[in-house]
């Protein structure tokens, strides 16, 4: 393929990855995303133990994000979410259907992605609709889309403090609202300090805020091994995966980086933790035979979540909470 | 339309006099097959366009089947990559070179789709048809579809634009020319990386076509926006168009516009982008080489080595070789040398799997006593390493070394440690060393090999691995060949016997096979007085697997034995009754061997 | 179906390359007639090397062969779970039946929980079926060939091999010998059980997070061997990240043959040898090196969350 690099390969190879798997766990009925389908290109099965994992991932992320959501919506103020490094996720159209949307959505990934991203919301109905489509303006030669609701803009996250940081707020994110910063599977390619830099502007420039993190853990073992070693035939280098390599240390990095509260649990946990009832559900959703590599799997995959804010009402409803089943 | 309207059994008159009756049906049935809702039936009929074109004649493909054509881009990505592909040797079917424009509309569509794949085949169809366009339709149709692809909103197109430069620009009026040269600047200038690295990936191309003069006016200052881009993967692509580039200049330009970009790419603060520099070193520095002086190509070089990131010192590891023959042994040693010592210990496996795959091409260039003295010391630590892949690489390449330092010198260094590796705990790093034994014995001679490896040797008979027990025994058979009978006689044959009675029928299954291996090598005496009683000894083994081996060794050793004159009777006399009692076993295997081997025998 | 059509299938597959539909039908066709005489607890004499799941992993199976030594010269019992998750399902199962075809006494075959329609469908063999041979005829073969192969096997009669464990309405071998095994693998009772349960650290029995089967304890296991004058109990069915894995004081052992399981969980192999005096050597083994795997093998790419 000429036009394209290892590089360009790889970048997109992983929003496509994981859109890919989003869209197969919803046609198994895990759990509904009726936009998982517009950034597919032909329906992949993976198998159980991905879909299984892909449905934590999920759970666990969105019980939070929408807790934040609520407790923002039950003070009866404005809030604001930042996905990190967003690729083709669907959580701001999810949201906006499910009328949950926040006052205002931003993201930010690089060119490559945020192009492709602005051509599909140009080129699919489902997507524009959830847009005003009277304000919506694509911007910076068809790589940045800007409109009062969701705003996505292009960059490199290793020059967060000094560019992208600065364009969102001057794209409006408002330091007073309460922000959520979003990032899955991002962080976690760029060397620590990159990292970090990301997370210490956020404590430092908001005035409450909630950073929710999925990645990687365990590099040691035979199966962390293993998966560096299978990543990096990739191209994929997961950079961060030493500075920060399982739940305690994550943890105690954003109280190191300003953060006053924070939390770190496994995949495995937080599925061994959902509702019987739930777990029942997905158990006559597929079977799931594998279930030494299902904990495998889910050692090595966590969640984290952290909060600083000066607003006891807030700290009081943010520190009960925890990734759970979507209804409870 | 029409076509759309056209119907599989309306036997329209309009259709190319020479299909018969016959063909009509089939044509039909593709042209539904066409709009058919299956995947791989459209995909099919797509196949066949080039039939259906036939079938319709010029006109009609041209006025019905390419605008049907144009309106199936909402079509899933396989079909718009088959019609991609199917469009670049289409021009015969729409009237030839005159008519090929129609062509042009269809894939300028493709050519702007968001799957590269598709926009790729959709590019070089484009460019296959335009290769037959006048100049008059390039002027016409391909220039300003050029004009909408680079001027158009999404990256899609705009990638696409730029690899169609090249195969236009010498073709059309200057005045387009100076246009296109300019246009061609906008995309590496582009907003976004993907129309950047498609115009860094096709620069090499565009380069070719230009008139010398404006190979420096305007090559020169694309190919330094992109060397200095902030995406490292568009900086990385510029590696490529820096040789070509260098090709299109004088050596005094070379030195004049390229040496700079070719320095701060070799220190570029990315290290793919040093990679790419890394595993193109040899070729990058003969080119360059000219221009800077012998000390800073080895600094550069050494840096490299002693770079931070381990892809940069694995790809670098590759380019030792190579290296050392363009700048000589002395300067090697005094200035190289040193790093190289390093990637001994370096931290990470790959760099030092790398190294061991490529340090002993420098022998040839040390000669005999540099070797000995700088390289082997350096073999004996990447012997000892942690990683089997690095003690591998180093085995399967010291026949490079022999030849320098010969095996002598060579196994007296290295014995302790290939005695280590005897018995390392992975069985391919122990399998690597049987293999070299042979080498070894026909250097070492017999009582030297007797002293320290015979040992080794028939140890691995019994090893837990079936793969090194069978490689043992083949061992066995090469060193026989190289030592003669009488030691295998003297020295492993009693050993090979004792093995016969091990408690575990793995060990005696061994036996067989290392008897049966060696028989070719040895004498009919032997034959006679060690092999023959042995089998004998296991007809009547309890295990069956061990009956039925017995039987296929006498099928191999029959013919061994007919050509004998000693052994030939023995086949009547003792062969054939241990094959019929084997034949009267109960076992089905061990019958169906011994039948085989009694065939054999009668054969 | 001479022996001599047969030797070149198997050198086919041994080459990791397919043999024909109709070669498949002719070969499940001849290994239904063996199959259908065996018992479903088959009597294996020792000396015989026992091994756990494969799962498709061709390359990986071959490593195993090399390591234990070919059939028919080293006598082998495969515990279950030949197909599904790997890439090489096929060239797997068609290998391993085909030598059980050609050489019935050397090679046993007992059934896994994968060895079902329903299990195929979801973890691969079946798609894998249409891939190569572009319909589902050559899966049909297989699965009906599933229904033949024996639950369980005694070697020398003191060693008890099924591939999950033992089920809460078996107590002795005898039971396991009345049940109808030409049938898809239920969903519950003592047939499910045999191919689904694990052991683990409870007493008695325990409900199985798996859906299927039982978890068993040390006095389930204990009081099965005293009961059937057994020594040992030789299960597969689990991943062990050493390749094999005591129990309950050496009274069980789960044996996994699939290195790096998936392509992806990094864990060894292992298959146990036991001689002719029922001495046991377990042997460890890695997953094949890429350079050993031969052209045409891709690298697989395992999934992981991106």
């Amino acid at each position: 393929m000429e036009t394209t690099s290892v590089h360009d390969t790889v970048v997109q190879g992983t929003a496509q990855d994981a859109a890919d798997s989003r869209q197969s766990a919803c046609l198994q009925g895990y759990f509904e995303d009726p936009f998982a389908s517009q950034f597919v290109r032909r329906p992949t099965r993976r198998s159980p133990v991905v879909n299984r994992g892909t449905y934590c991932r999920f759970i666990g992320l969105h019980s939070i994000l929408r807790k934040f959501l609520a407790t923002c919506r039950d003070q009866g103020q404005a809030s604001q979410i930042v996905s990190l490094g967003a690729g083709s996720d669907t959580t701001f159209f999810l949201l906006y259907h499910l009328g949950l949307a926040p006052t205002r959505f931003f993201e930010v990934d690089f060119p490559e992605v945020t192009s492709r991203k602005c051509l599909k919301i140009h080129q699919k109905k489902a997507l524009r609709n959830c847009l005003d489509q009277d304000t919506v303006q694509v911007g910076k030669n068809g790589t940045e889309l800007y409109s009062p609701s969701y705003t996505l803009l292009a960059g490199d996250l290793r020059c967060f403090p000094t560019e992208l940081g600065p364009q969102l707020l001057a794209q409006g994110l408002d330091p007073s609202v309460p922000t959520l910063f979003l990032s899955e599977c991002v962080l976690i390619y760029m060397d620590s300090p990159h990292a970090d830099a990301i997370i210490r502007w956020a404590a430092t420039h908001m005035l409450s805020t909630f950073f929710l993190t999925y990645e990687q853990i365990q590099p040691e073992d035979a199966f962390g091994q293993m998966m560096i070693s299978n990543l990096r035939q990739r191209g994929l280098e997961l950079r961060g995966i030493t500075a920060y390599p399982d739940l305690a240390s994550q943890a105690q990095r954003y109280r190191d980086l300003g953060w006053e509260h924070s939390q770190a649990l496994s995949i495995k946990e937080i599925y061994h933790a959902l509702p019987k009832n739930e777990i029942d559900r997905i158990n006559r959703l597929e079977m799931l035979d594998e279930l030494e590599e299902f904990d495998l799997l889910g050692d090595h995959y966590c969640i984290t979540w952290a909060f600083k804010t000066a607003d006891t009402n807030l700290r009081q409803s943010w520190q009960h909470i925890r990734p759970t089943n979507l209804s409870s | 339309m029409a076509f759309v309207a056209y119907s599989a059994y309306g036997g329209d008159t309009a259709m190319n006099p020479e299909m018969t009756e016959n063909t009509l049906y089939p044509i039909a049935v593709l042209i539904d097959e066409l709009k058919h809702d299956d995947l791989s039936l459209r995909l099919n009929a797509i196949r066949r366009l080039s039939t259906i074109a036939q079938a319709l004649g010029p006109e009609r493909t041209r006025s019905e089947l390419i605008p049907f054509l144009d309106e199936s881009i909402e079509d899933e990505d396989e079909i718009l990559l088959a019609i991609a592909e199917e469009l670049g040797d289409f021009v015969e079917y729409v009237g030839g070179p005159e008519q090929a424009h129609v062509l042009l509309r269809p894939l300028e569509n493709l050519a702007s789709v968001e799957e590269t794949v598709v926009r790729d085949k959709a590019v070089a169809s484009i460019n296959k048809v335009s290769e037959g366009l006048t100049e008059t339709a390039l002027e016409t149709y391909f220039v300003p579809m050029l004009k909408r692809l680079h001027g158009a909103d999404w990256f899609t197109s705009r990638s696409s634009a730029a690899c169609l430069f090249a195969v236009a620009y010498p073709r059309v009026s200057a005045a387009l020319q100076e246009e296109m040269r300019q246009a061609y600047g906008q995309l590496c200038q582009d907003t976004t990386p993907m129309v950047r690295r498609a115009a860094a990936t096709r620069l090499s191309e565009f380069v070719k076509v230009l008139q010398p003069e404006h190979v420096v006016s305007v090559a020169i200052p694309y190919f330094n926006y992109l060397s200095v881009d902030d995406q490292d993967s568009v900086r990385l692509l510029t590696v490529e168009s820096l040789m070509t580039i260098a090709k299109a200049l004088t050596t005094e330009e070379v030195g004049q516009y390229l040496v700079e970009s070719f320095r701060s790419l070799c220190m570029d603060k990315s290290w793919r982008v040093r990679y790419m520099v890394a595993e193109k070193f040899v070729e990058l520095t003969k080119v360059m080489a000219p221009h800077m002086s012998k000390e800073e190509v080895i600094t550069i070089f050494t840096n490299l080595i002693k770079d931070v990131e381990a892809e940069v010192r694995t790809a670098i590891c590759s380019q030792i070789p190579g290296f050392g023959e363009l700048v000589g042994r002395d300067d090697v040693l005094e200035k190289i040398y040193p790093c190289l010592k390093e990637l001994v210990s370096d931290p990470s496996q790959p760099v030092r799997s790398a190294f061991a795959s490529h340090i002993s091409g420098l022998a040839s260039l040390f000669g005999k006593e540099a070797t000995h003295q700088y390289l082997l010391p350096l073999f004996l630590r990447l012997l000892k390493d942690d990683f089997p892949e690095v003690r591998l690489n180093i085995i399967s390449k010291l026949d490079k070394v022999n030849g320098v330092i010969g095996i002598e010198l060579l196994s007296e260094q290295l014995l302790p440690a290939i005695m280590e590796l005897a018995e390392d705990k992975q069985w391919r790093v122990r399998l690597a060393i049987i293999e070299y034994i042979p080498l070894l014995a026909t250097q070492l001679g017999r009582d030297f090999f007797d002293e320290q490896l015979t040992h080794l040797c028939m140890s691995w008979l019994g090893d837990r691995v079936y793969s090194i027990r069978e490689a043992a025994t083949h061992n066995l058979k090469n060193l026989t060949d190289v030592f003669g009978v009488d030691w295998a006689k003297a020295t492993i044959i009693p050993k090979i016997l004792g093995l016969s009675n091990h408690p575990n029928y793995l060990y005696r299954m061994t036996t067989i096979f290392a008897l049966t291996t060696i028989a070719p090598s040895v004498t009919p005496e032997v034959i006679q007085s060690s092999i023959l009683p042995t089998l004998e000894g296991l007809v009547t083994d309890e295990i069956p697997n061990i009956r039925f081996n017995v039987a296929k060794s006498l099928q191999v050793l029959a013919p061994i034995m007919k050509q004998s004159t000693e052994l030939q009777p023995l086949l009547e006399s003792q062969v054939m009754p241990m094959l019929t009692k084997l034949s009267q076993d109960p076992d089905q295997d061990v019958q169906f061997y011994a039948q085989c081997a009694t065939q054999a025998i009668q054969a | 179906m001479g022996s001599s059509d047969l030797d070149r299938q198997i050198r086919m597959l041994r080459n990791c390359e397919i043999i024909s539909e109709l070669e498949v039908k002719e070969l499940c066709y001849k290994a239904r007639e063996i199959l259908i005489e065996e018992s479903n607890v088959q009597q294996v004499d020792a000396p015989v090397t026992i091994c756990g799941d494969i799962h498709g992993q061709f390359y990986d199976l071959k490593e195993l062969f090399r390591v234990g030594g070919e059939c028919p010269d080293t006598n082998y019992l495969f515990m279950g779970d030949f197909v599904d998750r790997g890439f090489y399902s096929v060239e797997t199962f068609l290998l391993l039946l085909a030598l059980k075809v050609r050489y019935p006494d050397r090679i046993t075959l007992i059934r896994g929980n994968h060895e079902s329609r329903q299990i195929t469908q979801v973890y691969g063999f079946y798609d894998e079926c249409l891939r190569k041979y572009g319909s589902a005829n050559v899966w049909r073969y297989c699965c009906e060939i599933f229904d033949y192969l024996s639950l369980a096997a005694i070697i020398g009669d003191k060693i008890f091999c099924v591939h999950g464990g033992l089920s809460p309405v078996i107590q002795t071998v005898d039971q396991i010998r009345t049940i109808d095994r030409k049938q898809e693998v239920p969903h519950t009772g003592a047939m499910c059980d045999l191919l689904w349960s694990d052991p683990d650290d409870i007493s008695e029995w325990g409900l199985s997070p798996r859906g299927a089967g039982y978890l068993f304890g040390e006095s389930a296991v204990k009081s099965f061997l005293a009961v059937n004058d057994l020594d040992l109990i030789a299960r597969a069915h689990q991943l062990v990240m050493e390749g094999y894995k005591l129990m309950f004081d050496e009274k069980i052992v789960t044996v996994w043959s699939a290195p790096n399981y998936c392509y992806r969980c990094g864990n060894v192999a292992a298959i146990l040898e036991f001689d002719e005096n029922l001495e046991k050597t377990f042997k460890i083994f890695h997953a094949t090196p890429q350079e050993a795997r031969g052209v045409p093998s891709k690298k697989p790419v395992p999934d992981y969350f991106l």
